[in-house]
């Protein structure tokens, strides 16, 4: 699998952290905004390899997301191609507003609901569908455990299980969400926190807050 | 029981999937795969919008309509002065195209100079006394004649005279009536016959008009230097070609028996104020033909003085036949020659080359359609 050298990016966090004195987290984050830059002027100057890059970069938020979202793995997969296709056909023409990485997020969760709305309700028994990832050293109670939060979060109401999913799993920050969901951020706040709560409440306490 | 993690920590605990980990499998290979195609297909389908897209900002933009006006003024005028490469004296056949449009009819007259290194033996009638040989007993054997045309949209008509001004032949076409009359004034005989429509058609374009008409359509001609011409600095067309035109344009035995052409070129003068055409010249090298009264001759047309308007009568163009004068019968071989020599030598010929070409060109257009 060929990569993309990262020297730009690796450029620009040194320069960045030489310039402002910030600390590596605060850094990196800077350096992927402006490699995400620099991955899209490429991608809409028709680069192949900045899409893959893209794709590398983002795959495990988005596959993550669709699969809080989804039911099966074959539809998350499908929304995932679905929506890198729809991406990958704005080339030329694509403006970045906020982060990469909301902007996709948000797709594979339009997306998502689309394909829940025209499917048949997310009953919990369906979410073993989506195969966990094998962890050899996950218990049989936290198994159980896990597999009690999807079927709560399954149940939670659209918005909130989206804007928790989000946020949560794709590490989006609300006014992000926001932005690119086009709702007020108290909106996003509050469907996050209702949407907690109820998670809470249904898991009765067996999590700390 | 987890009370260690968080709810945050425990969704992401029981989220976590096969799909999207940190190894690559097929179906990551499968969306770059279809990623990248879709990518390129935009890619190309932007390459096409996007030249149109640039096209429209650019007519969309004030500046650039105002710089394509002045742009398609700046042509305009050049083209409407000078179209043709430039002339100090800007004048161009259209314009004088343009000008003879409004001149229908036009009387004009000129000399017809033939020149032959041996004199010739089979000759109409009358026309032996007429060589001269200016050169000595050495020098070639030329005939002077003068020429009066009359053209109009009904026909042409040509007069011949002498240098001293007695009346030799007359070639009269009709071309709306389509019938063609020669006289031979010194035989006192006549021919008269009806002219095909394909020649009817051919030549009724017989006139200076078709001629400047030819010459613009074609654009294929050559501007020479401006040259006194009657007192006035004319600009001067010419055309060097017309042999190739004529062999070309014409494959008939029986026409190279009567122009046998080897070299022709034409040449009109244009008054750079009245668009008009001043003089035009001829000058047509032959071999043994009937036209050459079979010598190898050269032939000087010119026709310098022109009157544009004049009035024409009909009759002209189809003129009685005197009483005495003796019938000829085409196809004989005397008349056929007599006819040829005259036309020839009325200078219909020239004029004729172009024609020709003009109709040759025309048939391989209708060819090809």
């Amino acid at each position: 699998m060929a990569k993309m050298p990262h020297l730009y990016t690796q450029a620009m966090s040194l320069r960045v952290s030489m310039v402002t004195g910030e600390d590596a987290q605060a850094c990196k984050g800077r350096s992927s905004v402006f490699e995400d830059r620099f991955l899209v002027r490429r991608f809409n100057a028709g680069d192949a390899q900045a899409l893959r890059r893209i794709y590398e970069k983002y795959r495990s938020d988005l596959f993550r997301v669709a699969g809080a979202l989804l039911h099966d793995s074959t539809a998350v997969e499908d929304v995932v191609h679905d929506v890198f296709v729809a991406f990958a056909s704005q080339a030329g023409r694509f403006k970045l507003k906020g982060s990469l990485k909301g902007y996709l997020a948000i797709c594979v969760a339009n997306r998502a609901r689309n394909v829940g709305r025209r499917d048949k309700p997310i009953r919990p028994d369906r979410l073993r569908a989506v195969e966990p990832q094998a962890d050899s050293s996950e218990s049989a109670a936290d198994a159980e455990l896990h597999e009690k939060v999807r079927a709560e979060l399954a149940r939670l109401a659209p918005e909130q299980r989206q804007t928790v999913v989000l946020h949560v799993l794709g590490a989006l920050r609300f006014r992000e969400i926001a932005r690119q969901t086009g709702e007020s951020v108290n909106t996003v706040k509050s469907r996050y926190r209702y949407g907690i709560a109820r998670l809470r409440s249904q898991l009765n306490g067996q999590v700390e807050r | 029981m987890n009370r260690s993690g968080t709810i945050k920590d425990l969704i992401r605990a029981a989220c976590r999937t096969g799909s999207g980990g940190s190894e690559w499998t097929p179906a990551d290979e499968r969306i770059v795969r279809d990623a990248s195609a879709a990518m390129r297909q935009t890619c190309t389908d932007n390459q096409r919008v996007t030249r149109i897209c640039i096209w429209r900002k650019i007519m969309e933009s004030k500046m650039t309509r105002y710089s394509a006006a002045a742009v398609v003024a700046l042509a305009a005028a050049l083209v409407l002065t000078n179209p043709f490469g430039g002339s100090r004296h800007g004048v161009a056949l259209a314009d004088v195209q343009t000008a003879l449009e409004a001149q229908p009819t036009v009387f004009a007259k000129g000399t017809r100079v033939l020149v032959v290194d041996e004199m010739p033996v089979l000759m109409p009638p009358g026309l032996a006394p007429l060589f001269e040989r200016p050169g000595g007993e050495t020098g070639p054997f030329v005939l002077t004649l003068t020429a009066e045309t009359y053209m109009s949209p009904q026909g042409c008509a040509t007069k011949i005279y002498d240098k001293n001004g007695g009346f030799l032949a007359e070639i009269c076409v009709h071309t709306e009536m389509g019938v063609a009359t020669i006289l031979l004034h010194t035989a006192k005989a006549y021919l008269r016959f009806d002219v095909p429509q394909e020649y009817r058609d051919m030549m009724a374009r017989f006139t200076i008009q078709g001629f400047i008409d030819m010459m613009y359509r074609s654009g294929d001609y050559r501007r020479i230097e401006p040259k006194r011409v009657q007192g006035i600095e004319a600009v001067g067309f010419e055309v060097a070609d017309a042999h190739e035109r004529l062999l070309a344009g014409v494959n008939s035995p029986i026409v190279r028996f009567l122009f046998n052409m080897q070299q022709a070129t034409a040449r009109v003068w244009i008054d750079p104020k009245t668009r008009l055409p001043v003089q035009t010249e001829g000058d047509i090298e032959m071999k043994a033909c009937l036209c050459s009264f079979f010598k190898d001759a050269h032939v000087e047309q010119i026709d310098n003085s022109f009157e544009w308007g004049v009035e024409i009568d009909e009759a002209t163009f189809l003129p009685e036949i005197p009483e005495s004068y003796q019938k000829l019968s085409p196809p004989g071989g005397a008349a056929i020659g007599v006819t040829a020599s005259s036309i020839v030598l009325a200078g219909v010929a020239p004029w004729c080359l172009f024609r020709i070409r003009r109709s040759r060109r025309r048939t391989r257009a209708s060819r090809v359609r």
